[in-house]
């Protein structure tokens, strides 16, 4: 048991490291970064803690880039004209959302609230310009990740819209 | 949503808090300010060469001094290789010929005044002038020995503090954002980022502008000495010196003017028609530079009111004098950002 304690000594600080590189890595976005990729986007990332129902940003406020949700949960609202928000997704561990603020000045979509104590890494449009300056070819294929991703999503609500103009059609 | 009303008046409070601190902390350092903002301008200058070497995998740090060590050893081939900036004698002539001159103009100002100025015949004008002059003349001599001392200290601090600024800046930043609370948190992000951007374009936007001022005004000069035979004397001094002021808005290129004026009193036989030739090389230099050299390299880095910047440049002269002048639009354009942030946030809270 002892020796045990001493391992998990000397390799918490990499394992710390390593399970950044892994998140970050099973985002979609970050998808085709090499592991020594990934080291320089682990140096450029914030991570922050929210307290649980702390408000972690507001909807139509400037937005400044996405989060990765490295441990806890995340309830994205939207406001409605009846008072009472709509929740629009629950995410947790190793969900990301806000990534369309990264293309730089534009109001927030939605409302995220951490829903328990989260641990979110953030990643914004300065760090995203930062890295374009210094590692093109790392900035490339973050920004092409980002494109598929809000293609993915364009897809996504085009069927969405599709399906409830055909609900609305057969009424 | 109703939570984030009560935060308003907190946040504008906190971000108060901030800047008097920030302030007070200048005032209270007012030694490090030259040595500090000095470095600052030192690496937003060299940030794009340093940023060019890092793409090609050398550490910050190191490509801070490479485009340093590339700097100084031009300016030092362009000091050799440039006819001296002031000639042994015209340096002669600037201790003895300046306070000949003066006396001579002010006694015949005195004797033009005592003809057609009637009323004043009893106020002595010239000889108040000149005993303010020579006083003034007086304290620069005194303090001259100090402000070399100090200036030296300055001229080794700045690359020295403009070093860990470049190397250490970004983590330095990174732990300044850590610390900020969650509500504050992207909108500093965002300040930092603008910030940043608004200071580092108009600093070297400045600067080209400074070099193509001061360029167009030695070609000015040249064309008047070679065309019009009117005598330019200490052309590539003159210019850079009016290059260099021209960093501060609007009075820069009076600076020059009275930088040129003092030199040419001070050299003999030099015509009238020479300090009205260079009058008029500064004014079309001035507007070549507000008509198309500006607007080229300035574009929309700092886009700030003229009256703003008027009032900027008063503020800045009157508490920090010369260095007040040259960091007052990098600071109004801060200021003013910060501003930008806070209320497009509590537009926001409000709606």
């Amino acid at each position: 048991m002892k020796s045990d304690g001493l391992w998990s000594n000397i390799f918490r600080s990499k394992r710390k490291k390593e399970s950044l590189a892994d998140i970050l890595h099973h985002i979609p976005v970050f998808s085709e970064l090499t592991p020594m990729e990934l080291r320089v986007l682990e140096k450029v990332v914030h991570m922050r803690n929210y307290r649980s129902d702390e408000t972690i940003f507001v909807e139509t406020e400037p937005g400044a880039g996405m989060y990765v949700i490295q441990n806890g949960r995340v309830n994205v609202l939207l406001n409605h004209k009846s008072g009472s928000p709509i929740i629009l997704a629950e995410l947790e561990k190793g969900d990301f959302f806000g990534e369309m603020a990264l293309l730089g000045d534009s109001a927030r979509s939605a409302t995220a609230i951490a829903q328990e104590p989260c641990e979110l890494i953030g990643f914004f449009h300065p760090d995203l310009i930062e890295i374009l300056n210094l590692h093109p070819r790392i900035g490339a294929k973050i920004s092409l990740g980002l494109a598929r991703t809000l293609a993915e999503r364009l897809r996504y609500t085009s069927e969405q819209l599709r399906e409830i103009w055909d609900i609305r059609g057969s009424q | 949503m109703k939570r984030i009303f009560g935060e308003i008046p907190g946040r504008i409070i906190g971000i108060a808090a901030a800047v008097a601190v920030i302030v007070l902390l200048i005032l209270t350092v007012q030694v490090l300010i030259i040595p500090v903002v000095g470095a600052m301008f030192l690496a937003y200058l060299l940030d794009p060469g340093v940023v060019a070497l890092q793409r090609r995998g050398m550490r910050r740090g190191n490509a801070f001094l490479v485009v340093l060590g590339i700097c100084l050893t031009a300016l030092l081939v362009a000091s050799i290789l440039l006819p001296g900036p002031l000639a042994p004698e015209a340096a002669n002539g600037l201790n003895k010929r300046v306070p000949d001159r003066i006396s001579n103009d002010l006694e015949r100002f005195e004797k033009w005044k005592d003809s057609h100025l009637r009323i004043l015949a009893n106020v002595d004008l010239g000889g108040s002038v000149k005993t303010r002059l020579f006083d003034f003349a007086g304290r620069i001599a005194t303090e001259l020995p100090g402000l070399a001392a100090t200036f030296t200290v300055d001229i080794l601090l700045i690359p020295l503090i403009a070093f860990f600024l470049v190397r250490d800046g970004r983590s330095l930043r990174r732990k300044m954002l850590n610390m900020v609370p969650n509500t504050y948190f992207e909108m500093t992000v965002s300040m930092f980022y603008r910030i940043d951007q608004q200071i580092g374009g108009y600093l070297r936007g400045r600067l080209i502008e400074c070099v193509l001022s001061g360029l167009v005004q030695l070609a000015l000069m040249v064309i008047t000495q070679a065309l019009f035979r009117i005598p330019q004397p200490n052309m590539v001094l003159i210019s850079t010196v009016s290059g260099i002021l021209n960093f501060i808005p609007y009075v820069g290129p009076i600076f020059g003017g009275i930088f040129g004026t003092v030199l040419y009193f001070g050299t003999e036989g030099l015509p009238a028609t020479s300090i009205w030739a260079l009058y008029g090389v500064i004014a079309v230099t001035h507007l070549i530079d507000n008509l198309v050299i500006a607007p080229a390299v300035l574009s929309h880095n700092v886009d700030l009111h003229p009256l703003t910047v008027v009032l900027a440049l008063v503020i800045g002269g009157e508490v920090f004098g010369v260095l007040g002048l040259l960091i007052a639009i990098p600071v109004a354009a801060s200021i003013k950002v910060i501003a930008q942030e806070v209320y497009a946030n509590y537009q926001v809270q409000v709606r």
